[in-house]
């Protein structure tokens, strides 16, 4: 018997600990609930903006005159409300945008995905204007050689930027491949696997937009009561 | 608690480093390290949440009992650094971006649970903050030193995108190497553990030309200690 004064101080010690980090855990989430209360504004002004930016880059403000961010609209890979949604090769859910110009609908913009990539799969946004022609491409994630295919994003290369303007009428089938594939497309040197992966999902993008043409612009019509 | 600790802070932290240290917190050094701004960005993160954690275990630490203290170090580690990462998201949102996932894994920067074990927990308020401030000041220069020599070689400019972290910096870039090629290799990861590998070998040259041989002695282990000590110490 002599072992019971030392099991009750066995067990106040353990109930003292207990408290301890029950306090030191309950002042921790208060100070994670006051940080986020600080801060959770601010960040979704800058998530949206962040965002809007995004949208205007690839479908200038020239073409539309609504909020693209509140114009979204859900693409979802394994229904069908729209036709051949594997050519955009999503892997998950993402958002479209439609855009109107007054009161018509004069374009979209379509997230695109591709697992060509060297390194992984690349992320897009395409902006199609109502005449099928592409107004804007960037990446949005990718994980792709630095220096090599990385080029791809605007921030290292102004190679995107070759998209514009071009279109299923301008540019036949057999054209929209890299350079090396006898297509239209520049490569760059020492990286010819991620331009081709990206130049392929832009012409899915395209074939997806000519399939539904009429369903996603149609529908922009009334995104006013979504 | 006065004069000869702040100046070991001084002295050993901001010079003679363990090098361990700099291996064990290497994944976000070479990670990020490849401009300025996210070396400057990631480093001034690190450095206002070891200085938080060492205040906050330093003010506490008479709360902190044996069996807890690692716990609630983590705990505290992990809470302040998610504040950062807020702050961070809502004010320097594209440098958050570029960060990625290197901001909340400065919660598992063992740099900032052994400082906050192993030092504030048994010192007084200032002495531990100078102590975190220094070690997160080292932390910091490795990182712009990094950054501002990979990114030079990279991409032949310095202070680009400064505006991520400063709204008026726009203009700050500053092309220093005209019509090059840039140098990939200072772009990935591969090239900053070289580069780390000059810097230390740079600092040990420096090392062994300021101390003499004679005067590097072994340290006797202290009586109880539960800790081993396996690098010798330099009077």
């Amino acid at each position: 018997m002599s072992n019971a004064p030392a099991s009750k101080g066995f067990v106040k010690a353990m109930i003292h600990n207990s408290l301890r980090l029950a306090a030191f855990a309950l002042g921790s989430a208060v100070l994670l609930v006051f940080a986020d209360n600080l801060t959770k504004d601010q960040i979704a002004h800058q998530r949206l903006e962040s965002r809007r930016q995004l949208l205007n880059q690839v479908l200038p403000p020239s073409l539309h005159d609504n909020d693209l961010p509140g114009a979204g609209f859900q693409l979802d890979p394994v229904k069908t409300d729209f036709s051949q949604i594997s050519l955009l090769g999503l892997s998950a859910p993402r958002s479209g945008y439609r855009a109107n110009l007054k009161g018509t609908a004069s374009g979209v913009v379509l997230p695109l995905e591709t697992s060509e990539g060297y390194g992984g799969p690349i992320v897009l946004m395409i902006g199609i204007a109502a005449d099928g022609s592409i107004t804007g491409v960037r990446v949005v994630e990718h994980s792709e050689t630095p220096g090599l295919g990385s080029q791809i994003d605007i921030e290292q290369s102004q190679w995107i930027t070759g998209f514009h303007q071009h279109s299923l009428a301008d540019t036949p089938a057999g054209k929209w491949r890299v350079k090396m594939d006898g297509g239209n497309f520049d490569q760059f040197v020492g990286a010819t696997i991620t331009p081709r992966a990206v130049v392929g999902a832009v012409y899915g993008a395209l074939l997806f937009f000519e399939a539904n043409k009429s369903a996603l612009l149609t529908a922009a019509d009334q995104q006013g009561a979504l | 608690m006065s004069s000869p600790v702040y100046r070991m802070s001084t002295n050993n932290r901001l010079w003679h480093n363990h090098s361990g240290f700099m291996l064990l917190t290497l994944c976000p050094l070479l990670a990020v390290s490849n401009s300025v701004v996210k070396s400057l960005g990631l480093g001034l993160v690190t450095l206002a949440v070891l200085a938080g954690s060492s205040l906050l275990v330093s003010l506490l630490r008479h709360q902190l009992s044996q069996a807890t203290r690692l716990l609630i170090i983590v705990m505290l580690v992990a809470a302040l650094t998610s504040c950062a990462e807020f702050f961070l998201q809502a004010y320097t949102f594209k440098l958050y971006q570029s960060l990625g996932l290197f901001v909340p894994l400065i919660a598992t920067n063992y740099m900032l649970f052994d400082r906050a074990d192993n030092f504030a927990s048994t010192h007084q308020l200032l002495p531990a903050l100078l102590e975190a401030m220094m070690k997160g000041a080292t932390f910091m220069l490795l990182l712009l030193v990094l950054g501002a020599i990979r990114e030079v070689l990279a991409t032949g400019a310095l202070f680009a995108n400064m505006d991520q972290l400063l709204p008026d910096a726009a203009s700050w870039k500053v092309q220093v190497l005209h019509n090059t090629s840039p140098f990939l290799l200072a772009s990935v990861p591969a090239g900053a553990l070289l580069l780390l590998g000059f810097l230390i070998a740079l600092k040990n040259m420096i090392d062994k030309y300021l101390t003499p041989v004679s005067s590097v002695v072994a340290v006797e282990p202290v009586a109880g200690s539960r800790r081993v000590r396996v690098t010798g110490k330099i009077v």
